[in-house]
Formats: C-alpha cells, sequence, structure tokens
C-alpha cells in the first residue's frame, strides 16, 4: 500500500516537473535515476549466487524564496535473488538505519523479493548573508580524503559501499558562518536520547598558504573527539590529509586515526590516488570480517588492522570509458582487497559500470585464498 | 657608419612600435571578450565521428584572478561546480556534499573529456599577461581584414603551448582564428570563432569551434547562449559559499 502511495506521489511530482518547467522553473527541481545491478557472488568453484538490484533515487529540490531551500530525496530499492533466500529475514539485513527518526519501510519483504524505501535528506536550509542554518536529515561531511575519513564524525562511510555514493544523512542541527572566501565556522549537533548516543561537534576552516586546513572537536558517542586535517599541494601533487584524537568518558581507551593522501594526474590523463591510513584502534591481525559494506560506520571502524595502504590508478582508455583499478593492502597479514572497474558512459545519460571486489587473505587454517570474489555489472540512466 | 647607427636605431624603434601596437591590439581583443567581468550561459559540444556529448554552463568571471563554473547538464553532473581564485581550485560535489580541492596537475587537463583544459575554460593564463606579443602582417580571414599576431610565452608563465597565432579582425577588434603550436612548433589546435553578432551589448563571436590538427574529424563547439559584461562582481562572490548557492 505505502509503495503505492510512493508511486502516486512520484507520479505527482513528475506532473509538478512539468509544471515547474513551463510555469515557475526557478522553484522546483526533481531529479534522479534509475539504476539495474547485478551481482556475482563466486562463492567456490562450482557455486555461483546471483542476486539482482533495481535501484531509483529521486531527489526534489524546493527553493520558495532566495533564502530557503527544502530538500527530500528517496531511494527505493527491489532486492531479488540467491542471498535474499540465504540471508534469513533478509529484508531486517538491509535495513541498516541509526538516524533517530525510522524514514525507511518494506513494502515486500519475503525470502524472495524485498522492496525497502528509505528518506536519506530530509531537511530546511536557511540562508542569510555568511550565515547557514540546516536543520533535518543530512549529510555532513567533514572529510578531505578519498579512501579514508577520520575528519567524518557524523556520516562515515565504507569505501567498500561503492553502489551508495550519496551515503546515509544524519539528523542534525547546523549552523555554519561562512567568515572568508575559504573559511567557515561549523557547529552540528546529532539528535539523541542519551549522552551516549550524542554526537555534537564544531570546526573551524580556514585557507593559508594555499591550503585548506581544517580543526575539529567534539563529542562523538561517548568519546571526545580532537581533530585536524589539510589540503593542499606539494608541487603539482595533491596533498591531503585528516587525523583524529578519541577519547572515551568514563574509560582508560583512547587513540588515534590518522590517514593522508597523495593524488597526482599525469598529462595523458592517467590519475592516481595513493593513501595510508594508521589506526591505534586496529589490530596487527584481523578476525573481523574486512569488506564491511555496513553504511553506518563509525571512525573507530574505518579500518580493522593498524595500519592501511590504498593506491588507485584509472585512465580513460577512450573518452567515454575509463578503466580503474584500486588495491587497499594490510601489510601486517598481506590480505589484500582488490577493485578494478570499467565504466563506459554509453548515451548522454546512461552509463555502463563493470566491478570487481576481489579479497584475499588467510583463512583459520592459516591458507592465503581468495576469501571474497564478487563481481557486480551495473545499467544507471540519470533523468 | 652614423648613419648605419641611426638607421638601426630607426629599425629599433619601429619594432618597438610594432611590438606595442600588436599588444595593444591583443589586449583590446581580449577586453573585448572578457569585459572586466562576465557571466556566460553556454553549450559544449564534443563531437567524434562515432559519438557526441553535450555539456552545458553557467560560469562567472572577473580577470584571470577569479572564475566559477556551474554545470547545469548533463543530470548527472547538474549542480557541481569548480571555482578557482589565483592558483588555487576546488570543485563541488553537490551528490556527496563535499568540497574537494583538486592538485594543479588538474589545471591542464582535459575539460570533462573535450579539446578545451581546464586552463581554457577557468582561464589561468592571460594572452595578455602571460605572452610577449609581436606582428606579423596582415591577411583576410572570411570577409575580414585582420592582424596576424605572433605569441610567445613569457619564460616564467605557466602556458603548455610553444607559440600561439592569433588573428584578430581590423574593424572589431575580434578573435578570429587562433593556432596552439607545441613547443616543437607542431600544430596542435585551431580554434575558429563565428557567428559575430550582439551579445550583452557588444558584437562578438558567439561560437568557438576547436580543432585538434591530429584528428580533424573530431571538434569541441562551444556556442554562447547568453552573455553579460561589466556588471560589478565582489571578489568575494567567488566563495566556496557561493560556488555551492549559484544556480
Amino acid at each position: 500500500m505505502r509503495y503505492y502511495l510512493l508511486v502516486t506521489c512520484f507520479l505527482f511530482l513528475l506532473s509538478l516537473r512539468g509544471y515547474a518547467q513551463s510555469e515557475d522553473e526557478k522553484k522546483w527541481l526533481l531529479k534522479g535515476y534509475l539504476k539495474d545491478m547485478s551481482t556475482f557472488n563466486f562463492v567456490d568453484s562450482d557455486s555461483t549466487l546471483i542476486d539482482n538490484l533495481i535501484h531509483h533515487r529521486l531527489n526534489v529540490a524546493w527553493y520558495p524564496n532566495e533564502h530557503l531551500t527544502g530538500k527530500i530525496e528517496f531511494r527505493t530499492r527491489v532486492f531479488h535473488g540467491d542471498v535474499v533466500g540465504l540471508i534469513p529475514d533478509y529484508g531486517r539485513f538491509i535495513d541498516v538505519n541509526d538516524d533517530y527518526f525510522d524514514l525507511s519501510w518494506m513494502s515486500v519483504n519475503n525470502n524472495r523479493v524485498v522492496i525497502h524505501t528509505m528518506i536519506d535528506r530530509l531537511y530546511l536550509q536557511w540562508n542569510k548573508n555568511d550565515w547557514e542554518v540546516t536543520a533535518g536529515r543530512q549529510r555532513i561531511n567533514w572529510g578531505v580524503n578519498l579512501a579514508w575519513n577520520p575528519n567524518d564524525l557524523f556520516n562515515t562511510y565504507s569505501f567498500y559501499d561503492f553502489d551508495y555514493e550519496e551515503r546515509p544523512g544524519s539528523d542534525a542541527l547546523r549552523i555554519k558562518k561562512y567568515t572568508g572566501f575559504a573559511s567557515e565556522v561549523d557547529f552540528a549537533i546529532k539528535v539523541a536520547d542519551s549522552f551516549e548516543e550524542l554526537t555534537a561537534a564544531g570546526r573551524y576552516q580556514f585557507n593559508k598558504w594555499n591550503y585548506d586546513i581544517q580543526f575539529l572537536g567534539g563529542v562523538m558517542q561517548n568519546h571526545l573527539a580532537l581533530g585536524s586535517g589539510w589540503a593542499g599541494n606539494l608541487g603539482n601533487a595533491g596533498f591531503k590529509g585528516e587525523l583524529t584524537y578519541l577519547n572515551q568518558f568514563n574509560s582508560n581507551e583512547q587513540g588515534w586515526l590518522v590517514s593522508t593522501t597523495l593524488d597526482y594526474l599525469f598529462s595523458n590523463s592517467l590519475y592516481f590516488n595513493g593513501a595510508v591510513l594508521y589506526s591505534s584502534f586496529g589490530q596487527k591481525k584481523s578476525d573481523l570480517f574486512v569488506v564491511d559494506t555496513r553504511s553506518n560506520l563509525d571512525i573507530k571502524s574505518l579500518s580493522p588492522y593498524r595500519m592501511s595502504t590504498f593506491v588507485q590508478a584509472s585512465y580513460p582508455v577512450h573518452p567515454l570509458v575509463n578503466l580503474g583499478l584500486s588495491n587497499i593492502f594490510f601489510p601486517s597479514d598481506a590480505s589484500v582487497f582488490i577493485n578494478p572497474y570499467v565504466t563506459y558512459s554509453v548515451l548522454q545519460n546512461l552509463d555502463l559500470d563493470l566491478i570487481s571486489q576481489l579479497y584475499f587473505g588467510e583463512n583459520l587454517n592459516g591458507d592465503y585464498h581468495a576469501v571474497s570474489k564478487v563481481v557486480y555489472f551495473r545499467v544507471k540512466w540519470s533523468y | 657608419m652614423k648613419r648605419i647607427l641611426i638607421l638601426s636605431l630607426f629599425f629599433i624603434v619601429g619594432q618597438l612600435v610594432f611590438a606595442q601596437s600588436a599588444s595593444e591590439i591583443i589586449e583590446r581583443a581580449n577586453q573585448k571578450m572578457q569585459g572586466e567581468t562576465n557571466r556566460a550561459e553556454m553549450v559544449m559540444k564534443i563531437i567524434r565521428p562515432d559519438w557526441s556529448r553535450e555539456i552545458q554552463m553557467k560560469s562567472w568571471t572577473k580577470g584571470t584572478e577569479y572564475s566559477l563554473v556551474l554545470i547545469t547538464a548533463p543530470v548527472r553532473d547538474q549542480g557541481s561546480a569548480f571555482l578557482k581564485r589565483e592558483t588555487e581550485l576546488w570543485n563541488w560535489q553537490p551528490t556527496i556534499n563535499r568540497v574537494i580541492k583538486m592538485p594543479p596537475s588538474m589545471m591542464m587537463q582535459s575539460w570533462m573529456g573535450s579539446d578545451f583544459t581546464n586552463d581554457d575554460l577557468v582561464k589561468q593564463s592571460s594572452i595578455v599577461e602571460d605572452y610577449d606579443h609581436e606582428m606579423l602582417g596582415d591577411t583576410i580571414i572570411g570577409m575580414r581584414e585582420a592582424w596576424k599576431i605572433e605569441l610567445i610565452p613569457k619564460p616564467d608563465a605557466a602556458v603548455v603551448w610553444g607559440r600561439l597565432e592569433v588573428y584578430i579582425d581590423k574593424k572589431d577588434y575580434l578573435e578570429l582564428l587562433i593556432k596552439y603550436y607545441d613547443e616543437d612548433e607542431y600544430l596542435i589546435n585551431t580554434m575558429i570563432m563565428s557567428d559575430i553578432r550582439e551579445m550583452g551589448g557588444r558584437v562578438i563571436p558567439t561560437k568557438m569551434e576547436v580543432i585538434p590538427a591530429e584528428n580533424p574529424d573530431q571538434r569541441t563547439v562551444i556556442t554562447y547562449k547568453d552573455m553579460e559584461f561589466d556588471q560589478p562582481m565582489d571578489d568575494s562572490f567567488f566563495s566556496l559559499q557561493n560556488m555551492k548557492r549559484v544556480r
């Protein structure tokens, strides 16, 4: 029933789009995409799990006047396939929601098909002069690096979760004052029932010596959090970094997360990005499931290892075809995550992606082998 | 002997006068196309023998120091923006709500797969300040009388080209044709300006076509839809705040 309501709502919004374009083009903006992704999970030599995911996203922006902006964004996913049948109550498994308000629902949830809809942006933003106030479900992105973001106290993301580039939002209030062309003071507080669950922090960013530099401090889920980040260049290469210190209240637990990145684009369009992450919360040898694709992580679980290294290279073999290889290596036990990909722009608004995620490491018997081999094929149509 | 000296002096002075006027012509033509500030809406079409892509954008420019470009189409990239202030470059990605500081090596790269570089779009280098200008002579481009002027980059200028040949219309001081040579004297790109008409209160070429010498069957065409010149723009307009807000 709820799904029909959504479809009706969508059709109504589409009709608005027609109205918007003709009557009042500036007030409403609608866009979105439709993706279909097939997943091939090669479990062992004679067993392959095949799943399909249809994914629709609708972004609605509303500009009632020059000071106010409203946004609502939905994602609806239709899961179907072998893994859906294998995992009991798959719907609950994927319904990850660390936000305060439950804005997700399942219109279908059985062992064959799961239809899951979620509102991951729902906010009002008010702007006047140098002030900006945003209230509602929003993404607060304080990260600087590509692979790992120790500064991301609010919406930490996992590099492995490539199919959710928008990332989840936080139910929060954010107040920002711009103090210069690249400087700002920012304060954000997430809705919480108790101090243990609360995340509230401030951030000051400024531009000096051609670097964007930020300092941040606050509380993050029962931890004192202090951090700093920078983005600038060494010669013609980009040089970025983030570090965060965490100290748990009423406990001796404390530690550091440090990550730096160098990136460079060669004149033939070959792009390199290299990064390292040190986490004092990590272990030398991981007993955790490394490829953690849960959307709602916290920065302590950025990597289960103490040291992690990242290298990415990408190259347009054709102006419409981009070839890339990302590689995350954990030196302490030589386990490695390998992520080759090809993206192809078929038409102006139609993209094809072939992505593989391979993870090699030691199993419990100490044998080095392919722990996980997954191939994804994705079609995306944007409108 | 004295006569030779005077003659050569005349020659040098003549050269100087000539060189000065070449610089003046370039400056005047540049001023005509750029203004003190300009705001433009344009469509860029990348044309290849077997495919084509179209990108629409709005841009705000103040001199060579400040520039802001907003992508309005295709829908996938809509809302993403580029800000340039002096030597720094930022990119706003609204889908992930993040400003990315771009490494300087990105400046000289092809703009979204086209025959233009980032540098062409955000006007990092200036044909007035970064080059020495020399008058090569008179010629005719299309139906128009034009000057042919050679531009050699100054030794310390961050310019990828070895030499430019710029053809300027004598009547209206319009850039009509630019040939881009590399340091080994090979012709790399040819830029042709056409569709000369009134826009933003000025008579300007509203179509720019770049044709790479190696692949004459491919081209990138920029068509101006709307332009406005010399509207006051504060330096503070070119900020991270505004990069996220312009529509």
